[in-house]
């Protein structure tokens, strides 16, 4: 098992300093997400336009590195994206990160691809898998207008 | 009915018993104070609890390391700690922590597993480039 695998530098850059965090202006979609074992929490905000394009996707949220990186990388790569695309991305990246070692998707850039596939390093670690998948499971939640929080001990 | 659980908790009273309860205390105590000593020297490492009457039982936090990622670099170097809430989420609520990581110490560690747990913190720094 190798660390410098789990920790790469994009995930530790990220993880210091997550991009589009905050509340966007004129979010219409929102869900939590919560990992009652480490205390991951996130808020994630989506802003879904009349042609069901991902205007903007935001979040709040603290954690460990994974889960910041993973949240802050899934907002890059989902927004701008039609609904349709989003939930393909999502598939891909829960697949990825539980089964395969390349992100299988129509819709991503290879900087995006590279990005996404950082966090491939999880599948070595069991423990950490729910804290790169929380902030995907969230955005899911949100676009799907669920009320519940998620919680990474019910979900798979 | 727990078998196994019931012949090895009688193992245990007996092993715990063949080193006396007062050698048991002064080994938890001696190693609790070295980890202590050397954990204090550590830059952003913050022990969580100070009483007058400390157990071996150690919660701390990095700065700028989540006590979940400093789990799993201390476990790649064979330092199993662990990492969240240990059963008390009010008191991290309270305490202003998302959560804490924490060590702790028995009759079957030494002065060297401390050694090792500053060396494997160290590590972790570094990984996170913290000064």
């Amino acid at each position: 098992m190798d660390l410098k695998q789990l920790y790469q530098d994009i995930i530790l850059e990220h993880g210091k300093s997550p991009r589009n965090l905050g509340k966007c202006e004129g979010y219409n979609h929102e869900a939590k997400g919560y990992n009652p074992l480490c205390g991951d929490k996130i808020h994630v905000y989506l802003k879904l336009n009349n042609g069901k394009k991902v205007e903007n996707l935001t979040f709040e949220g603290e954690g460990c590195a994974i889960s910041l990186a993973s949240a802050s990388i899934m907002t890059e790569s989902v927004k701008g994206k039609s609904f349709v695309e989003a939930i393909e991305i999502m598939n891909a990246f829960l697949n990825m990160v539980k089964n395969t070692s390349e992100i299988q998707s129509n819709y991503l850039d290879n900087d995006q691809k590279t990005k996404l596939m950082s966090l491939s390093g999880v599948k070595q670690f069991p423990m950490r898998v729910k804290c790169a998948t929380l902030s995907w499971h969230t955005l899911s939640s949100a676009i799907e207008g669920k009320k519940d929080e998620v919680n990474t001990e019910i979900i798979d | 009915m727990p078998t196994a659980e019931v012949i090895t908790f009688n193992e245990s009273i007996k092993f715990m018993e063949s080193i006396g309860k007062n050698n048991l205390i002064e080994h938890e105590k001696a190693i609790t104070n070295y980890a202590l000593e050397k954990l204090r020297k550590i830059n952003s490492v913050k022990i969580i609890g100070n009483p007058k009457n400390k157990a071996g039982v150690i919660a701390f936090t990095i700065k700028g390391i989540h006590p979940h990622d400093i789990a799993t670099i201390l476990d790649e170097d064979g330092v199993a700690i662990r990492a969240g809430h240990h059963c008390c989420q009010i008191l991290h609520e309270k305490l202003n922590l998302t959560a804490t990581a924490r060590a702790s110490i028995g009759i079957y560690n030494t002065k060297d597993d401390i050694d090792v747990l500053c060396k494997a913190i160290e590590n972790c720094r570094k990984i996170f480039d913290l000064k």
